[in-house]
């Protein structure tokens, strides 16, 4: 196995440590230019682990929020501003999020149980994030099936009968989504999932230097945006 | 190895309804070490109750209650700890999708080690022992979305027997895989049979085991019927075999009475000079030429990533051609224009069924009038499904469901109809039923499209044949 060890790996502790110190600096960073600095810094460490396309998702949809903000800003729309403006500082700590979900569910668990989470959370936790790019192509397929059969043909169809769609979508969702956890949850059953021994990974789990040099530049580059700017 | 003494199994009903899996009763069946067995019978008769006992999932994990005797290595399952029972059983399911836990190949066959908390360096020498076992070294690092059938089933495999267990049960493996594929599998099922592996294998396709396998049991509604031992069975002709609904390779000699009407018709599907690429575990097709006409049924069949299915979806206008034209009545069609004349029926027929009832389903998305009343209930009673008709279609079986979905079909407007896979895990009988389905939609005039590897389906209900193969196309012509 190539450890894919090209790119920056972090541990999943340290991920957490950050998500935990870039929350408190979005809750009170206050200025419109200490909100950019932050999300450049999100960016930055997206960037420097090598997940250079998320940065940029992120990024777009950062200036897309800012936009709709100014946009909207003194009209009649304050709701929708409140909205966008959340969500645009909600964006940074989706970034570091990202980044988490972004590392093997196998350092996850070992790390996890490292912290001394009970078991139950850390396989429900995994199964979570397992399921979520599953639950996307699931929603593809029946976007397909009906396609297929000739319904809502075009894609302004799902307009003309919202309701329908709605229940067309759903029932095969869930009735997929129930098979399909229960399959899964079967296989890792037997695969050992419920053995009681500390698990391992097939990857080097642990604080290494990276992660200390990661957590000491984010706090400074995090202290220089609160009290210079 | 394995002792099942009156054994017998009820699950508990649930939610799910389980109208496709009932238990299973008074089961004796002895299997040694280093034996392959294989369990042979219709859909639904209880052979994977029958795995599930054997691997403890039911009742651990599937609700309901054991009687009699399961013993493995000496032991009732249930008294073996997690761990043990790790390392003694593999299990590799149907449908390889939900079966993986991780997102790489090298991760998802290092999960077992994992939770056993072997050392690091050790997994790793494991992994790789079994990803050379099984000749899948160059796939650790991808992703296992992007790997074909066969690969899939391949790396389950792997994940499955890096610990090497000495008993691996297998739930029909087959199902998803080409020939090639399924000759492949054979093959390293030998190797593991070789090293010393009890192999317990639910099956359809039952003759392409013959080389591995030492004995085929039947089962019948939940119990044992019959054992042939491997000579036995391979001498049975199709007519010993049919009363039992299983596959037989001279299956094709039967006769379904449903003439397709082959009179030059006017009305012709045409793909001129079709050129698409699509994914990368797809070959791109270039200058591909094809007929159709219609109340034909033509099978398109090929290796599994040759793009059988794109073809499929670029007829039904689902995906665009890059380049080359497509007619239907000398006219030339967009892809919108193909959509709204053609009916893909997917493989899996939960991705297309909607509505709250079987009768709603089948007239779903369309005004309803007296005349599509009247074909609705012509469609229901070609397909059987008067009986069914205010069912919710999520408690059907899997056989009733894709049912459903051909009499959508049949009730549509739609010109072409495409089948993608229609027979991947059904016995014989359920062959001989699409073979026949597939013919009662072309003599209702559709043009139909059979996308499959099946070769006896080919045989029995198609009238052409266009096998695709990487970057040409050839058309054989089988039938009057």
């Amino acid at each position: 196995m190539n450890l894919r060890i090209k790119k920056v790996r972090l541990d999943p502790r340290t991920h957490l440590l950050i998500l935990l110190l870039m929350s408190i600096l979005a809750l009170i960073a206050a200025s419109h230019a200490q909100s950019i600095a932050i999300m450049l810094l999100g960016m930055l460490y997206l960037v420097v682990l090598g997940l250079f396309k998320k940065a940029f998702q992120y990024g777009l949809l950062f200036v897309c929020f800012k936009a709709a903000v100014i946009a909207l800003g003194g009209t009649a729309l304050g709701t929708f501003v409140i909205i966008f403006y959340t969500f645009s500082t909600m964006i940074p700590l989706m970034m570091i999020a990202s980044a988490l979900m972004a590392s093997s569910p196998s350092v996850m668990m070992c790390a996890f149980e490292r912290m001394r989470l009970p078991k139950n959370l850390i396989i429900t936790i995994c199964i979570l994030i397992r399921f979520f790019p599953v639950i996307v192509q699931e929603m593809v397929s029946i976007r397909n099936g009906m396609r297929a059969r000739g319904i809502f043909q075009h894609w302004y169809s799902v307009l003309r009968q919202p309701a329908l769609a709605y229940e067309c979508f759903l029932m095969p969702l869930v009735v997929r989504c129930l098979k399909l956890s229960s399959e899964l949850a079967a296989s890792a059953v037997l695969r050992g999932i419920e053995c009681t021994v500390t698990r391992s990974s097939a990857y080097p789990v642990g604080f290494r230097t990276v992660d200390g040099l990661a957590i000491l530049m984010f706090f400074i580059l995090a202290t220089g945006i609160y009290v210079v700017m | 190895m394995i002792e099942l003494i009156a054994a017998g199994f009820t699950y508990e009903s649930d939610v799910e309804g389980r109208s496709e899996t009932e238990g299973v009763t008074d089961l004796h069946l002895s299997i040694e070490e280093g034996e392959c067995v294989v369990l042979c019978g219709r859909s639904g008769c209880g052979k994977s109750t029958i795995l599930r006992m054997i691997n403890g999932l039911a009742p651990q994990f599937y609700p309901g209650k054991l009687t009699g005797t399961v013993h493995v290595s000496g032991k009732p399952i249930a008294s073996f700890l997690p761990e043990e029972k790790t390392r003694l059983t593999g299990s590799v399911f149907q449908d390889p999708r939900s079966q993986f836990f991780m997102s790489l190949v090298g991760d998802e066959l290092a999960f077992s080690g994992e939770n056993l908390g072997i050392e690091s360096t050790e997994i790793r020498t494991l992994v790789q022992a079994a990803a050379a076992r099984m000749k899948i070294p160059h796939l650790l690092d991808r992703p296992l979305d992007s790997l074909s059938s066969g690969q899939k089933q391949k790396a389950a495999i792997a994940a499955a027997t890096i610990l090497s267990p000495k008993l691996l049960i297998l739930d029909e493996p087959s199902a998803n895989l080409d020939e090639k594929a399924t000759s492949d599998l054979v093959q390293i099922l030998l190797q593991l049979k070789q090293s010393g592996t009890t192999l317990i294998i639910s099956e359809h396709r039952l003759h392409a085991f013959l080389d591995v396998v030492d004995r085929y049991v039947l089962i019948e509604k939940g119990t044992i019927a019959r054992i042939w031992t491997k000579d036995d069975f391979a001498a049975l002709r199709y007519e010993d075999v049919k009363p039992y609904g299983l596959r037989h390779p001279d299956m094709t000699r039967v006769n379904i009475h449903e003439n397709t009407n082959n009179d030059a018709s006017r009305y012709v599907w045409e793909g001129k000079s079709l050129s698409y690429a699509y994914r990368k575990t797809c070959k791109p097709m270039k200058g591909l030429d094809i007929t159709l006409r219609t109340g034909s049924v033509t099978a398109l069949t090929g290796e599994n990533g040759v793009g059988k299915t794109t073809l499929g979806k670029v007829l039904c206008g689902l995906m665009r051609q890059q380049r080359g034209e497509v007619y239907y009545g000398g006219k030339k069609r967009s892809a919108a224009g193909r959509r709204s004349l053609s009916y893909l029926v997917m493989q899996d027929a939960d991705y297309q069924i909607y509505a709250d009832s079987v009768g709603n389903e089948i007239v779903l998305g369309r005004r309803l009038n007296d005349e599509l009343r009247l074909r609705a209930y012509e469609a229901m009673d070609t397909f059987d499904l008067r009986a069914l008709r205010d069912r919710h279609p999520a408690s059907l079986s899997g056989g009733e469901k894709q049912r459903v979905t051909m009499a959508a079909a049949y009730c549509s407007d739609a010109e072409l109809i495409v089948l993608d896979e229609p027979t991947s895990g059904l016995d014989g009988d359920g062959v001989l039923k699409v073979a026949a389905w597939a013919k009662k939609l072309a003599r209702a005039g559709k043009t139909v499209v059979i996308i499959t590897h099946d070769r006896i389906l080919t045989e029995l209900a198609c009238d052409h044949v266009v096998e695709m193969r990487n970057e040409q196309e050839r058309v054989r012509t089988i039938g009057p």
